[in-house]
């Protein structure tokens, strides 16, 4: 089955660097440690092999030569006998029962070493045999032994031979009398005692085992196995025969002679109770091919040398252990070193993000995390400056030209835009001054300048410089809002309101009482830094800011709070406006209508509405040179207004204008332009 | 099994039989040439087969019929002496009834013994001068082997013979039997490492030669030998001091 595509990511997607540490680790330490393991385990075994073989040999070289041993020893004891003169004297009577108890009295002085004895006359006549085989004559091999004894330099010799199923070692030797008269046979049997004997030696298990082959064996390749001797337990006895059955022999399926399989002897593994032993064979009896074969088998058991090996192994997983938790512990810390710094500065990047510079990351060391925590440090200090200087930039200057500014790359320039122009001043500031101390002045104008600044805040408008007591606002700079002309014409009404309320709390604290002018004008103007490189200014110039400072100024002459141009009426529509005049102001020769901002539509009363129906025919009166009726109607509203303010208003000007236009001569084509030479 | 041997040389027996035979012919004819009056005389001239060398110590016998035998009749008393650890001489060749005495010519003790049927004998350990009156008396024809119970390699021979028309070839393999009665008779011819095929005494052949008064017979005859199977000698048997 595929695994999902998803599960494979977060099989290789870690929570923690600890983990993604410790699995690099095991996958690179465990490989390591394994191949190591297994390359020990190997080596280990290949010596176990090789040792194993070597024992076997070695206990092989030994068995033949505890044989030779043996075989001299019975060697001794024949030729002993032959010079024993109470033997020579039993033998010297001819008479077959002194020599056999002549015979019997050597082997049991023999302690052991020899067990039987056969002797011969010189031509093979069976003389006596403590075996009682019931030969007459020698023959078969008994014949072969003493045929090659006689060829001999020595007349010794020796063979292997089965006496009542045992094999036997047999020497031969002549005994003298003192001319060779009869062959003496000695032996021992290579039985359970011998076995045990060659293992005392060799530490290795030794069997006699003899093979029958049967005419069904040699064609089978499979031999009736039985062993004769050994040291092994008899249930292992059961087992070896058991697998030498079904293996055959190895060395006779060679058809190899004596010689060669000696030196070519393989070892191989036999199954046994308490596991695999090392196996190898010496042959003993018979040649290659013959139907009875009796061989030695020398084993040797893989887990009394594997006892060592697995000590070693032992050792060395509990060095593996000791590595694994070393260095499991050594990431560890590793892993901490680097994300304990690493979640304090996490830690410290989030309280930034969230506006806290403060409480900087403490971090020793020179490396990437270091850098990293210096770097986070200076970040956070770069920010704390930028956002000190953003804080400033926001008194300084409004917040939207220093957002505008920090936005953007700061450059010299601007753009042609339409932006509503707004100018505020306190009529008689100077005056004002005069007569009050500077810090009643200064908070005065603190007290004023907030409360406008606020209004204009209020309704979008962005203030471009504060100038003493006046204040020039923009309207669609930096940004177009779509009503800007609407905007500033609703500031103006709110700022005469604000002062209402400012005058209110003014006369309760028994300060001076302060009046403003409004200049509004919509136009074209540019709009962009100004200054040099090093310090500039975000703001707008060109005819529309004189004009707007010029209607400002006009609400001095007319009387009135505010001052709208033409161009900013039509923008803002939903007011009630009072045209004023038409004016041609200084440097400009374009007339213009100028209105005064009379409040929202619909929230102007009855009774004022009234007073503005009659100005306008008053006003129409007087542009039709009609001065009688103009006069009547400006009279009329002129008495409509307190005692105090008839002196000095709007219709006292124009009954002045009435008053000097009847006395002069007007040319024909007379505007009623109004024009202000001064600034 | 007479045709055994040390060195596993199996000689095949026609050819051994054909050999003898004709040896035999050649001394048969010789033997007719040689008739005399009184007393006839046989020369014997014996080499080995082998090295075509004379060889000594090879003893002949003229078998006489029983009733023969008295008349040719030496009694005599003999000796076989022990002489750096060797029987000397190595064979004698005496009459039946003879006497041997054995004396020790070396300054050790030695022990004789026989154990061939001829007679079975022991001296025990003696030294020398001891048993020099000892006579050990031969009464059976035969050959009695000579051992020493100390010195195993020390062996020899007394050829006890029926009558005293017997001898042993001299070193130049050469030997003379007179006063042989004229007629037809076997002689045995015996060595101890003849290879033969006579059942009746091992390492002997028979030949029948004829003998006739004045003119000497002869038996020339080449031996086939055995290989020397007796003991080696002990490496300081020579020795004549135990230190």
């Amino acid at each position: 089955m595929k695994p999902e595509p998803a599960l494979v990511t977060s099989l290789f997607t870690f929570r923690s660097f600890r983990t993604r540490l410790l699995v690099f680790l095991l996958a690179l330490l465990l490989p390591v440690l394994l191949g190591i393991y297994a390359f020990v385990n190997r080596e280990n075994n290949t010596y176990t092999t090789d040792t194993i073989n070597s024992y076997l040999e070695l206990g092989a070289d030994v068995f033949d030569f505890t044989r030779e041993e043996h075989k001299n020893t019975l060697l001794t004891i024949t030729s002993t006998m032959t010079r024993d003169w109470g033997f020579r004297n039993a033998f010297g009577t001819g008479d077959p029962f002194t020599i056999i108890d002549a015979a019997d009295n050597i082997l049991m002085r023999s302690l052991g070493a020899a067990d039987m004895m056969l002797i011969a006359s010189m031509d093979g006549e069976v003389i006596i045999d403590t075996k009682t085989q019931g030969y007459e004559r020698l023959e078969g091999e008994w014949l072969a032994l003493m045929e090659a004894a006689a060829k001999s330099d020595e007349g010794i010799g020796d063979a292997v031979i089965t006496v009542d199923g045992v094999p036997y070692q047999i020497t031969v030797i002549p005994l003298f009398l003192p001319t060779p008269v009869a062959w003496i046979f000695g032996g021992f049997p290579l039985d359970n005692r011998f076995a045990d004997t060659v293992k005392q030696s060799i530490v290795s298990d030794v069997s006699i085992v003899e093979y029958h082959l049967g005419e069904v064996g040699l064609e089978n390749g499979v031999a009736d196995v039985r062993v004769i001797a050994s040291t092994l337990t008899e249930q292992d006895q059961f087992l070896l025969t058991a697998q030498l059955q079904q293996t055959g022999m190895t060395y006779v399926d060679e058809g190899l002679n004596v010689e060669e399989q000696n030196s070519s002897a393989a070892t191989r593994r036999i199954q046994l109770t308490e596991g695999e032993y090392g196996t190898l064979m010496r042959p003993l009896y018979g040649q290659s091919g013959d139907e009875l074969q009796i061989v030695a088998v020398i084993q040797k058991s893989y887990n009394e040398n594997m006892e060592n090996v697995q000590a070693f192994q032992r050792v060395l997983l509990q060095f593996y252990l000791v590595v694994l938790a070393v260095s499991l512990l050594a990431v560890i810390l590793l892993a901490r070193s680097v994300t304990r710094p690493l979640v304090d500065l996490a830690r410290r990047v989030r309280r930034i993000e969230s506006g806290d510079f403060g409480q900087a990351v403490q971090v020793s060391g020179r490396d990437e995390i270091g850098e990293l925590a210096s770097s986070v440090n200076n970040m956070a200090r770069g920010l704390a400056e930028k956002e000190k200087v953003r804080d400033l930039l926001g008194k300084v200057v409004s917040q939207e030209i220093a957002e505008e500014l920090l936005s953007k790359t700061i450059e010299l320039g601007g753009e042609e835009k339409v932006v509503t122009v707004l100018f505020a001043d306190i009529k008689g500031f100077t005056s004002l001054c005069e007569n009050t101390a500077p810090e009643a002045v200064l908070t005065l104008l603190n007290s004023y300048l907030s409360e406008i600044t606020s209004v204009i805040e209020r309704n979008q408008g962005v203030v471009d410089k504060y100038t003493g007591d006046s204040v020039m606002a923009l309207f669609g700079a930096p940004l177009t809002r779509g009503n800007d002309a609407q905007n500033a014409v609703r500031t103006a009404l709110a700022m005469q309101q604000a002062m209402v309320a400012l005058n209110q709390r003014n006369r309760a604290a028994g300060m001076a009482e302060m009046e403003a002018g409004i200049g509004v004008h919509t136009g074209l103007v540019v709009a962009g830094n100004l200054g040099s490189q090093n310090r500039l200014n975000y703001t707008v110039i060109g005819d529309s800011v004189n004009l707007s400072a010029r209607l400002e100024g006009l609400t001095r002459k007319y009387h009135v709070d505010n001052i709208v141009s033409e161009t900013t009426r039509h923008s803002a529509t939903n007011f009630v406006y009072r045209e004023l005049d038409l004016v041609r102001v200084a440097g400009k020769r374009e007339p213009v209508r100028i209105y005064e901002a009379i409040g929202e539509e619909g929230t102007v009363a009855e009774a004022r509405l009234q007073e503005l129906a009659t100005f306008a025919r008053a006003l129409q009166a007087y542009r039709a040179r009609l001065w009688d009726e103009a006069q009547a109607l400006f009279d009329e509203l002129s008495h409509a207004l307190p005692e105090e303010k008839r002196a000095v208003s709007l219709y006292s000007i124009y009954l002045e204008r009435i008053e000097e236009l009847r006395a002069r001569r007007l040319p024909p084509d007379w505007d009623a332009v109004f024009t202000f030479d001064k600034k | 099994m007479g045709l055994l041997k040390w060195d596993g040389r199996m000689l095949a027996l026609p050819n051994m039989s054909k050999l003898l035979a004709t040896l035999g012919l050649t001394a048969g004819l010789v033997a007719g040439l040689t008739q005399g009056a009184n007393a006839a005389e046989l020369r014997i001239s014996i080499e080995d087969f082998e090295s075509g060398g004379a060889l000594a110590d090879v003893v002949v016998e003229v078998l006489l019929p029983t009733e023969l035998q008295a008349v040719h009749t030496l009694i005599a008393d003999y000796s076989v002496d022990q002489q750096q650890k060797e029987f000397v001489p190595n064979v004698s060749v005496i009459s039946r009834g003879s006497r041997v005495n054995f004396p020790n010519s070396d300054d050790i003790l030695h022990h004789v013994y026989s154990f061939s049927s001829a007679n079975v004998f022991e001296l025990p350990l003696y030294g020398n001068g001891q048993n020099i009156d000892y006579y050990e008396p031969f009464e059976q024809p035969g050959v009695v082997e000579l051992g020493c119970n100390i010195h195993d390699w020390m062996l020899g021979y007394i050829y006890v013979a029926e009558t005293s028309l017997a001898t042993k070839t001299d070193a130049t393999g050469e030997a003379v039997i007179t006063g042989i009665p004229a007629g037809e008779f076997q002689v045995r011819i015996w060595h101890p490492r003849a290879v033969s095929a006579s059942e009746a005494l091992p390492h002997a052949q028979i030949q029948t030669l004829t003998f006739t008064d004045g003119e000497p017979a002869r038996l020339r005859l080449a031996l086939v030998l055995e290989r020397d199977n007796r003991l080696r000698r002990a490496p300081d048997a020579g020795r004549t001091r135990y230190r």
